[in-house]
């Protein structure tokens, strides 16, 4: 509170700083507080990362100013019924999708369809990034096609799903989730019924280079947090910029983004951050509860038994 | 959490996810175990099984967009058999509509359309437009 300005990195998580974690601070100096939401750069992640994209509007926009002020690529929105500028986009996506999928190829040992839709998550393993929602949604989806028929299985949409990530080496529950999410892939790319209706792949060692891979290829990308607790993301922001959809939670900047792409454009789900207090009350009571039974039951038998003070 | 018991707060599906691993389906079942441990003892605190309905749905709100680019792929091949039949008569009118059949268009159930018949009604007014029956 000795800096002259507090900053929160996304709408949200502003609001949230005032609301909930520095309410007394923001009584006391509601001057000090603003919004700076957290962003990435487009010649890193469009320029750099997908040339032939980046060619794609500057071709389309004659002139490659929309780099360093991107409000400008609005204008390409006039394109998107043309019919040329749509089978470049999707060429360029293409590629993209051959250059992931051979490295895939060459550092996994998976052979992917290159036609399936190239489904990612790419972020640190935590739990409240909730990777295990994933996960679930994945053994889920592979029981739901092994039950429909044969006959009726070409209803399914073929999938790639793309999981990569680090854990710290002491966060046992997240490196639980990543041998979770490996036994899976084990399991699924191996099942022959299944065959190229989905694959599953963990991509180790995920760092810049490998994301610079991966958000250009990406075609649906999940930014699942429960609403609240992601400060503010910055891959939704790059996926987003690289033609990809998102299938998210209203957190962090996917509130800004939704806002500005539409909701109507993107995946949303879930309980939004105010109801996820009311949602999880029941669980703390829950808790609490037992909590209490435990205490009670210790102080009525161990604690004589056993001389525990607690 | 809503409910007190599991099949309420987690749903069928879910728990019949819980019980494949349970069983083994994926091998490691102390380590997977203890995972899903960590969440269904009324101990959901990042609400993953709050939130699974939703996400399933808006995984199918997925299948109905990828459809909906399928469906012009669809235009584009029957522009094509038509223009075929022109050429060849009328016996390929049953090879036609096998292709027809046979091409993966995933047609939104009526819960769906229901559900996001306001919101999303771009795609499903090409849905409809090309659909089957």
């Amino acid at each position: 509170m000795g800096s002259h300005a507090v900053n929160g990195v996304a709408e949200l998580h502003s609001e949230i700083i005032k609301k909930d974690i520095f309410k007394a601070f923001y009584e006391l100096f509601p001057e000090k507080f603003q919004n700076k939401t957290n962003g990435v750069t487009p010649r890193r992640w469009i320029g750099s990362c997908n040339p032939g994209l980046a060619a794609l509007y500057t071709e389309a926009l004659q002139s490659d100013e929309w780099l360093a002020d991107l409000e400008k690529i609005a204008e390409a929105k006039k394109l998107a019924k043309d019919k040329e500028f749509q089978k470049k986009w999707a060429e360029v996506k293409r590629s993209n999708k051959k250059r992931l999928s051979g490295w895939i190829k060459r550092n996994l040992g998976i052979t992917l369809n290159e036609d399936s839709l190239f489904d990612c998550m790419f972020k640190r393993i935590h739990e409240y990034k909730r990777q295990l929602l994933n996960a679930l949604y994945i053994i889920y989806r592979y029981m739901k096609i092994k039950d429909t028929p044969v006959q009726e299985r070409k209803k399914w949409v073929p999938r790639t799903i793309l999981i990569g990530g680090k854990a710290f080496p002491g966060y046992m529950i997240a490196k639980k989730i990543v041998k979770l999410i490996g036994a899976i892939s084990d399991v699924v790319n191996n099942d022959k019924d299944i065959g190229d209706l989905m694959k599953v792949a963990f991509l180790p060692n995920y760092n810049v280079s490998l994301a610079e891979m991966i958000v250009p290829a990406a075609e649906l990308s999940h930014h699942i947090s429960t609403a609240g607790y992601e400060a503010s993301g910055t891959s939704n922001m790059k996926f987003t910029m690289n033609g990809c959809l998102i299938i998210g939670t209203m957190d962090g900047a996917n509130v800004e983004i939704a806002h500005e792409i539409g909701e109507e454009n993107m995946f949303i789900f879930g309980a939004r951050s105010d109801e996820v207090e009311k949602a999880r009350e029941r669980v703390c009571l829950q808790i609490f509860n037992c909590v209490l039974i435990f205490l009670f039951s210790c102080l009525d038998e161990e604690s004589h038994s056993r001389g525990i003070l607690w | 959490m809503k409910k007190a018991t599991p099949e309420e707060y987690f749903g069928k599906e879910l728990l019949k996810v819980f019980k494949a691993i349970d069983d083994g389906v994926f091998g490691y079942t102390n380590e997977l175990k203890s995972l899903i441990d960590s969440i269904r003892h009324q101990n959901d605190f990042y609400l993953v099984g709050y939130d699974f309905a939703s996400f399933v749905e808006a995984q199918e709100k997925v299948t109905l967009f990828i459809s909906y680019n399928y469906a012009i792929i669809y235009v584009f091949c029957r522009l094509m058999s038509c223009t075929k039949i022109l050429v060849n008569g009328i016996e390929n009118q049953s090879l036609l509509r096998q292709a027809v059949i046979n091409f993966p268009v995933i047609e939104p159930s009526v819960n769906m359309l229901r559900k996001f018949g306001n919101k999303m009604m771009h795609l499903i007014k090409f849905n409809n437009h090309f659909s089957f029956t």
